[in-house]
C-alpha cells in the first residue's frame, strides 16, 4: 500500500538518509527501530511531506506523493503522531481532537468513537490539554491523529518521557486500534516493545535499512548486530 | 615577538582622529550635519547595545532622549551657565529615570516592553505638555546660549557631540569586551541559560539600561544645544526610535560596526532624497523592511561576509575562537524547531 | 455622572474597535502590528475615498473598505510577514514600524497632510432622551455595533475549525502543518480578518472625529493598550480593557481637561505593573 523507494533526503548540505526503501500492506504495524540518528525521524519528515527528499519517489495505492505538501499528504491518508505528543496548549482536549479532523477526510472516526476507544478522555475533554498527564496526552495526542481517518498512521516515539504504567496505557491503546482499518509504522526506542507491538520490524543505521523481517520470527542477535553495527557478543 | 594590538583600539584611535580633522575640513553647514550625525550615531548605537546584545527592545528611547534635554535646559538655565557641562546632568537624569522604571520594565519583555515603553514616552510628553514649569506645550529656549560666543557655537556643539559619541562608542566597546560582555551574548540566546552558567542577569540587564540611558540623554543634550529651543513634542517624538531603528536595521543589529554604517547609508540616503519629501520616507521605510527581510544582519553583515574583516572584535579571545564569527540574533520564542 | 460614564463607555467602544484586529493578530497570532493603527487610519481614507466617490452614507461604505482591506491584510501576510515567522518577535516589530512609516508618508502624498472627517449625517444629531438627559443615537449604535462585531470574531475564533487551525499555528508551527493545515493562508487569512473587522473602528473614528495621515500610530497605542489591559488570548478581554480605557480617560477628563489621555496610559502602565499579564488573561480556549 504505502511504498517508499530510494529515498535520499538530508539538510543542507548533510545528508541523512541513503537510498531508503520500505513497503507496508494494509492493516499493518510495521516498527521502524535504529539508535538515535539512524535517521528514523527524517524518513518520517519526508513521508509527511515536511522535507523534500533529494531523489526517490513515495506512493500511496498507487498515486505518487512525492514532494507534495504535507497538507495533500494528509487528505491522501498518511498522518504522524509527533515526537513528544505535541499538543497544542491553547487548545482543549477536545478541541485538539478536532484539530484533527481538520482536512476533513471521510472515514469512521468521530470525537464519540475516539473516547470510546481512549475511555479515560471522556471525563477530560473539556480540560486544558496541558493539564493531563503524559500517558493521557499521548492519547490524545494518537486520538487527534485518528481524527483524519488515516490508511497510514506515523507513530513517533510514543513512549518517549513517559513512566512504564503510562507506556503501557498507550500501547493497551493502540493494540485497540491495529488491525484492519489503519496500517500503522512505530518508530520505538524499546526494541522488545516494538516486535512485540508489531507484523513486521526495519532497522536502520546510517540512513540505511540494514535488516528486515517478521517481528514474531526475529533474531535478537541479528538485530543487534544490526543496531550498533558489528558483532555483539 | 610583535605582540598584536587588538583591531577595535586601532579602530577606536582612527575614529577618534577622523573626529578631530573633521572641523578643520568641513564647511560650516558640513559641521552642523557632523553634529547631528555623531548625535544620531551615539543614539543609535545605544539602542543597538541594548536591543541588538541584550534583546531589549525598548521603543521608548525616545523618553530618555527628551529627559536629556530637558535636564539640560532646566539645569543650564536655572544656573545660568553655558549648557555645556550641562551634558553631564543630560546623562545622569535620563539614567536615574531608567533606575526608577526598570523594575517595571524588566517585568515586560516583547511587545509588551515595546509598547510600554512607548507609552511611557508619551506620558512623559503629555506630562511636559500640562507642566507650567518646563513651559508647557510652548517648551523652553535655550537662553544660557548667549554666553557662548557665536563664533564658538558651532566648533563647541561638534567638539561635545564628537566627544558624547566616542565615549559611547568605547563604553560599549569596553563593555562587551569585558566579562560582563561575554554573559550580555549569554543572555541573548537564552536567559535560563545565562542563569546558570552564573551570570545575574538582572544585574548585567540593569547595568546595560543604565549605560544605553545615559548615553542617549547625552546625545539628546547635545542635540537639543544645536536646536535652541526644545518642546514635548519634538523631544519625546517617535522620530527619534524611527531613525534609530532605521539606522540599526540597516547596518546590521548586533553588532557594533553595524549602526556606524548605518548611520552613514542613512545620511548619504537623506542628503540625496530628502528633496524627494514624503517619498523619501516612504523609499526608506521599504528599504528596512527589504533589508529585514532578506539580510537580515544588515550591509554591515554582507560587507563582513564578502571580505572577512573585524574592524571592532568585541568577543572574548576564547569565545572567538568557538564561535568563529559573531552570533546573529537568535530568537528565544522561534517557533520552528 | 451617569452621562460622563456613558460618555467613557461609549469612547471606550472604540478603543475596543482599534483593539479588536490586533486581539486577532497580537492576541492569538502572537504577532506584533505596529502599523495597526497606520492600517486604521487607510480604512477610513478608504471610506472617505467611498463616501466622496459614491455619495452614500459612511456607514455604507464598510463591504467595500473591508474588502479591500481583506485583500491588504491577505497580501501582506503572504508576501511580507510570513517570511518572519520563526525568527522571533524583533523581525515582525521592525517589519510593521517600517510599514508604519510607508503608509503614514503615502497617505501623505495621496491625501496631504489635512485632517479629514466622514459626515455621518441625520444620525449625527439624533438623540434619546432619557429622563434628566438624552444619549446620542450614534455613540448608542456604535457600541451595539461594536458588541456585535465582537461576539462574531469571538465565535469565528473560538468556535470555528479555522479558528482552531489560528491557534494551533500560533502554538506550534511545525505540528500544524502536520495536522494538514496550511499554515501560510491560516495566518494570512487571520491578518485579512483582522484587518476587515478594524474597518468598522475605522468608520466609526472619522464619523466621530477627525484623521490625520499621522494619526495611526496614537489609535495604535491606544488598541495595544486594550488588548494588553483586557489580557492577551481572550478577544472579550480586549472589549473590557477598551470600555476601561475610555472609562478612565472619561474621569479623567472631568478631573481637569487636560488630563484625560494621560489617565488612559497611567491606568495602563498600573495594570502592567501589577498585573502583566491583563485582566482577563486566559490560556486555554476562548
Amino acid at each position: 500500500m504505502l511504498s517508499v523507494r530510494d529515498v535520499e533526503a538530508g539538510y543542507g548540505s548533510m545528508s541523512v538518509l541513503f537510498g531508503v526503501s520500505l513497503g507496508i500492506a494494509e492493516g499493518e504495524t510495521l516498527s521502524l527501530i535504529g539508535s538515535n540518528g539512524a535517521g528514523k525521524s527524517t524518513l518520517f519528515s519526508v513521508i509527511t511531506g515536511l522535507l523534500a527528499p533529494a531523489s526517490g519517489e513515495i506512493e500511496l495505492d498507487g498515486a505518487s506523493l512525492t514532494r507534495k505538501s504535507t497538507s495533500a499528504i494528509v487528505d491522501h491518508g498518511i498522518v504522524m503522531v509527533p515526537e513528544g505528543r505535541k499538543l497544542f496548549p491553547s487548545l482543549t482536549v477536545e478541541e485538539n481532537l478536532l484539530l484533527g479532523a481538520y482536512r476533513k477526510r471521510p472515514g469512521d472516526w468521530t470525537i464519540g468513537r475516539v473516547l470510546d476507544t481512549f475511555p479515560i478522555l471522556k471525563e477530560l475533554r473539556r480540560r486544558p490539554s496541558q493539564a493531563l498527564s503524559g500517558g493521557q496526552q499521548q492519547l490524545v495526542a494518537v486520538g487527534r491523529a485518528l481524527m483524519a481517518n488515516p490508511k497510514v498512521l506515523l507513530c513517533d516515539e510514543l513512549s518517549l518521557g513517559l513512566s512504564p504504567s503510562a507506556v503501557d496505557m498507550v500501547y493497551g491503546g493502540l493494540e485497540k486500534i491495529r488491525g484492519a482499518d489503519v496500517s500503522i509504522i512505530l518508530v520505538e526506542q524499546d526494541i522488545a516493545r516494538a516486535l512485540n507491538e508489531s507484523d513486521h520490524f526495519a532497522c536502520m543505521r546510517h540512513g540505511r535499512i540494514v535488516l528486515e523481517g517478521s517481528s514474531a520470527t526475529a533474531n535478537r542477535n541479528q538485530i543487534s548486530d544490526a543496531y550498533f553495527g558489528g558483532s555483539h557478543d | 615577538m610583535i605582540k598584536r594590538i587588538d583591531n577595535a583600539y586601532v579602530t577606536l584611535f582612527a575614529v577618534a582622529v577622523v573626529l578631530c580633522l573633521l572641523p578643520l575640513v568641513l564647511s560650516k553647514a558640513g559641521l552642523v550635519l557632523a553634529t547631528e550625525f555623531c548625535v544620531v550615531l551615539a543614539i543609535a548605537l545605544a539602542w543597538n547595545l541594548l536591543a541588538g546584545f541584550s534583546g531589549i527592545v525598548l521603543i521608548g528611547m525616545p523618553l530618555f532622549i527628551g529627559a536629556g534635554g530637558y535636564t539640560l535646559y532646566l539645569v543650564a538655565n536655572a544656573l545660568g551657565i553655558p549648557p555645556y557641562p550641562a551634558i553631564l546632568a543630560g546623562a545622569a537624569v535620563p539614567a536615574v529615570i531608567a533606575y526608577a522604571l526598570s523594575p517595571l520594565l524588566f517585568r515586560l519583555e516583547g511587545a509588551q516592553l515595546a509598547i510600554g515603553s512607548w507609552v511611557m514616552a508619551e506620558v512623559a510628553r503629555l506630562l511636559c505638555l500640562i507642566t507650567p514649569a518646563v513651559g508647557a506645550g510652548g517648551g523652553l529656549n535655550l537662553e544660557v546660549l548667549r554666553l557662548v560666543p557665536r563664533s564658538l557655537r558651532l566648533p563647541l556643539n561638534f567638539a561635545f557631540a564628537a566627544i558624547v559619541l566616542f565615549i559611547t562608542l568605547s563604553a560599549i566597546v569596553i563593555l562587551l569586551k569585558s566579562r560582563f560582555g561575554l554573559g550580555l551574548r549569554a543572555m541573548r540566546d537564552s536567559d535560563a541559560a545565562a542563569e546558570a552558567m552564573g551570570v545575574k542577569t538582572s544585574r548585567v540587564k540593569l547595568l546595560t539600561l543604565i549605560t544605553a540611558t545615559a548615553l542617549s540623554g547625552a546625545a539628546g543634550a547635545c542635540y537639543y544645544i544645536t536646536s535652541i529651543q526644545i518642546t514635548p513634542s519634538s523631544a519625546f517624538s517617535q522620530n527619534w526610535i524611527a531613525i534609530t531603528i532605521f539606522i540599526v536595521i540597516l547596518g546590521g543589529i548586533g553588532s557594533v560596526e553595524g549602526p556606524i554604517f548605518g548611520a552613514i547609508v542613512y545620511y548619504l540616503l537623506r542628503e540625496t532624497l530628502s528633496d524627494l519629501g514624503p517619498g523619501y520616507f516612504v523609499i526608506s521605510g521599504l528599504l528596512a523592511i527589504t533589508v529585514t527581510i532578506f539580510l537580515p544582519e544588515g550591509v554591515w553583515g554582507l560587507i563582513k561576509r564578502l571580505i572577512r574583516i573585524d574592524l571592532l572584535p568585541i568577543a572574548h579571545h576564547e569565545a572567538r575562537r568557538v564561535h568563529g564569527t559573531q552570533p546573529t540574533i537568535t530568537d528565544k520564542k522561534g517557533k520552528l524547531a | 455622572m451617569i452621562e460622563l460614564l456613558l460618555n467613557g463607555l461609549f469612547v471606550g467602544a472604540l478603543y475596543s474597535l482599534f483593539g479588536l484586529g490586533l486581539a486577532v493578530t497580537f492576541g492569538l497570532m502572537q504577532q506584533i502590528n505596529l502599523a495597526h493603527g497606520d492600517m486604521i487610519v487607510l480604512s477610513a481614507y478608504l471610506a472617505w475615498l467611498a463616501t466622496q466617490a459614491l455619495g452614500i452614507n459612511p456607514l455604507f461604505s464598510l463591504p467595500f473598505v473591508a474588502l479591500l482591506m481583506f485583500a491588504f491584510g491577505y497580501a501582506l501576510q503572504r508576501v511580507v510577514l510570513n517570511r518572519t515567522i520563526g525568527r522571533g518577535p524583533m523581525p515582525t516589530l521592525l517589519v510593521t514600524f517600517g510599514l508604519s512609516i510607508v503608509l503614514q508618508n503615502m497617505m501623505q502624498i495621496g491625501f496631504s497632510a489635512d485632517t479629514r472627517s466622514l459626515q455621518p449625517g441625520s444620525i449625527g444629531s439624533a438623540a434619546l432622551p432619557l429622563g434628566s438627559f438624552s444619549i446620542g443615537v450614534m455613540p448608542l449604535f456604535f457600541f451595539l455595533f461594536a458588541c456585535l462585531a465582537f461576539a462574531c470574531t469571538w465565535l469565528v475564533f473560538a468556535k470555528t475549525s479555522f479558528g482552531r487551525a489560528v491557534r494551533a499555528t500560533s502554538d506550534d508551527h511545525r505540528t500544524a502543518r502536520l495536522m494538514g493545515i496550511e499554515t501560510g493562508h491560516i495566518f494570512s487569512l487571520a491578518l485579512a480578518i483582522s484587518l476587515s473587522v478594524s474597518a468598522i473602528a475605522a468608520i466609526f473614528l472619522g464619523m466621530r472625529s477627525t484623521f490625520a495621515p499621522a494619526a495611526g500610530p496614537e489609535r495604535m497605542l491606544f488598541a495595544f493598550e486594550a488588548v494588553i489591559l483586557g489580557g492577551l488570548g481572550s478577544i472579550w478581554g480586549t472589549f473590557f480593557g477598551g470600555l476601561a480605557l475610555g472609562l478612565a480617560q472619561a474621569i479623567g477628563l472631568a478631573i481637569a481637561p487636560t488630563f484625560g489621555p494621560l489617565a488612559g496610559h497611567l491606568v495602563f502602565l498600573a495594570v502592567l505593573l501589577f498585573r502583566p499579564a491583563g485582566m482577563f488573561a486566559r490560556r486555554n480556549g476562548l
